[in-house]
């Protein structure tokens, strides 16, 4: 997991969260086999469109 | 109190215990607060019987949580960039954690002064639980 902070929300602020995805890959386990992994990326950006917080990605 | 570069040296380190003996309510409680109701970190019976874990284990972001504790503990408020781990083995009820951060770099960036961080949260075992890394903003 890892985020991004641009800078801090103020009291007021309206967030906009959107979604996509990012990279993908597969890796060998010797527990578990194939492992697939997949990246999803948050953008929160306030009212004038500015980026606040992410990205945040998650495996 | 916030950092200053001019006070740091690259491979100084700052550790805390960031929760000692971790119990299955506090599980509960993360569960509440982040809205992950995921029964593998609630539901014991369901962990063992169904999943076949030894029993329920804590939320990676938990970990994370954790381990961010010590990280503005040490930086500050409002002072982190960035922040990322990966969370390299389970935690379990019961697990005392201990993190520390590790200044790797000290730098100018966007005309602050920077401090990046190497991070490691460890069990009382010395099993590694998270590794990460963190920018922070400095004062000169």
């Amino acid at each position: 997991m890892h985020f991004e902070y641009h800078r801090h929300p103020k009291a007021g602020d309206v967030l906009t969260v959107t979604t996509h995805e990012g990279k993908k890959w597969e890796k060998e386990s010797k527990r578990a086999g194939k492992l697939m992994f997949t990246e999803t990326i948050q953008e929160f950006r306030d009212q004038s469109g500015e980026l606040w917080s992410p990205p945040a990605r998650s495996a | 109190m916030a950092l200053k570069a001019s006070a740091l040296s690259v491979g100084d380190t700052h550790s805390e215990v960031v929760v000692d003996d971790l119990t299955r309510t506090q599980l509960v409680m993360y569960a509440g607060t982040s809205g992950d109701y995921n029964p593998l970190h609630t539901d014991d019976v369901y962990t063992r019987e169904v999943a076949g874990y030894p029993g329920v284990f804590a939320h990676g972001m938990l970990s994370m949580g954790l381990t961010g504790k010590m990280l503005t503990n040490y930086v500050g408020d409002g002072r982190l960039k960035k922040f990322g781990v990966r969370f390299t083995n389970q935690v379990w009820p019961g697990d005392t954690l201990t993190s520390t951060a590790k200044v790797v770099e000290i730098r100018d960036e966007d005309g602050d002064k920077v401090v990046e961080l190497a991070l490691e949260t460890v069990n009382q075992d010395g099993m590694t639980v998270i590794t990460g890394s963190a920018t922070a903003r400095v004062d000169p």
